[in-house]
């Protein structure tokens, strides 16, 4: 799945997920932000407006070094209160010393996904989705892929209200675990765009959120904007799944901090490569998220077949 | 370009005819301030939320420490602001209790939450 430019692909493994469905989740007395490099485990009616992601490459040995910035829209749109379809896309810029820059539009992803709040009294969301890579709708000079893939993926949210310790409550975790099946898949070392290997695609988030903190453990009366910030870590990975496999697996850590108010959330993350098939070099990530659901309920940000009863 | 202005002003008059509201009631400030100490027993628990709320699908319940209700009467909302929900309380002796809430916000989104507060006399 080589969605930016090949030098700049792998480390941008964790980012590359980011362009999957993004929706915040609100399950019994917690509220699941949006997560930066993964998918979060609730479907909603909302719009990302922009996530840049600016990661630089080539110092590992590939071409450049190049300056890679995807400038990523996406736009959620749920159907009933529990299923929803994510629509994104992203558009790079390709910055290769020496070099012309490339831009271009990356290949369309759609995400049909069920997610639910299984347990309120447990703050335990639980989701269910399959994500679809269309090949040959972005542009091919900027990376972007000829062979679509689609990926059959669980989501989960959970908190730790239940441990005795009251500081660590307001603590959750979430993650996503994919299996990525390409269009086509090659059955020998490949030459451009002759296929992908499948892969498992996988990501967790640790999340410590003082909004939490405040309401339900102890109110230090902490000043904006102090009082919305969950600061957290996200982990991506990505593996072959099938041989020959030449993409190496890959580890991403992003440590930032989302800024969470009631109809929207800002967030900032540094993506640093945790192995060197990853990359060598720290890039970042910013989205500014804005909630349909919340900000109009009963107009765009209501579930389609509710609009229409 | 016409047909992009075009969308544009669709898609904004919708929004502008559907109006802005807030679909969650998060708690904002709680009286006894969440996870606080206080010296004297409070006569009622009023909480605060980002958004009115519907008191009729809505409760507050305040436990002691041994699970027994202390709560004294309906919770309702304050006059003229659906967003302070408040429930009486029976006369408090020391110890630890932990207030339990529900609310339907006035666009019926569901939250729910607690937290203790202790008298200390």
């Amino acid at each position: 799945m080589t969605r930016f430019h090949p030098a700049a692909a792998l480390l941008c493994a964790g980012a590359l997920h980011a362009s999957h469905a993004l929706a915040h989740a609100v399950c019994g007395s917690r509220v699941f932000p949006v997560t930066l490099t993964l998918d979060d485990p609730g479907v909603a009616d909302e719009v990302t407006l922009p996530q840049i992601v600016y990661t630089r490459s080539g110092a590992d040995g590939g071409p450049g070094p190049s300056h890679d910035t995807s400038i990523q829209f996406e736009y959620d749109k749920r159907l009933t209160e529990d299923i929803g379809f994510a629509f994104n896309d992203d558009w790079n810029i390709n910055q290769i010393d020496h070099a012309k820059t490339q831009t271009g539009w990356d290949d369309v992803t759609v995400t049909a996904k069920w997610a639910k709040c299984l347990s309120p009294d447990h703050d335990f969301q639980f989701g269910l989705g399959v994500i679809r890579e269309f090949g040959r709708t972005g542009t091919s000079h900027i990376g972007s892929d000829e062979h679509g893939n689609t990926a059959p993926t669980v989501y989960f949210g959970k908190d730790l209200e239940e441990v005795a310790l009251p500081a660590l409550q307001p603590v959750a975790i979430t993650g996503e675990l994919s299996y990525a099946i390409s269009d086509k898949y090659y059955k020998s070392l490949p030459e451009p765009n002759t296929g992908n290997p499948n892969q498992w695609i996988g990501g967790l988030s640790i999340q410590y959120s003082i909004p939490y903190l405040q309401a339900q453990i102890k109110d230090y009366g902490l000043p904006e904007p102090f009082a919305h910030l969950i600061p957290l870590v996200e982990i991506g990975w990505t593996s072959p799944a099938t041989s020959p496999g030449n993409s190496p697996t890959t580890w991403t850590v992003a440590p930032g901090v989302i800024y969470l108010r009631t109809w929207y959330q800002v967030g900032l993350e540094a993506l640093i490569p945790a192995n060197k098939a990853a990359g060598t070099n720290v890039g970042f990530i910013f989205q500014v998220h804005v909630f349909l659901d919340d900000l109009y309920p009963h107009g765009i940000g209501a579930p389609l077949l509710e609009m229409f009863r | 370009m016409e047909r992009h202005v075009r969308h544009t002003i669709i898609a904004a008059a919708f929004l502008a005819a559907s109006g802005p509201a807030f679909a969650h009631a998060f708690l904002d400030s709680a009286l006894p301030r969440v996870g606080s100490t206080i010296a004297a027993p409070p006569a009622e628990v009023v909480l605060t939320f980002t958004q009115g709320v519907e008191p009729d699908f809505s409760r507050i319940e305040v436990e002691d420490a041994s699970g027994a209700r202390v709560d004294d009467g309906a919770p309702h909302t304050a006059a003229g602001d659906p967003a302070k929900f408040a429930v009486p309380l029976k006369k408090l002796s020391a110890g630890t209790y932990t207030v339990i809430w529900h609310v339907t916000s006035v666009d019926t989104h569901k939250t729910q939450g607690k937290f203790k507060f202790t008298v200390a006399q």
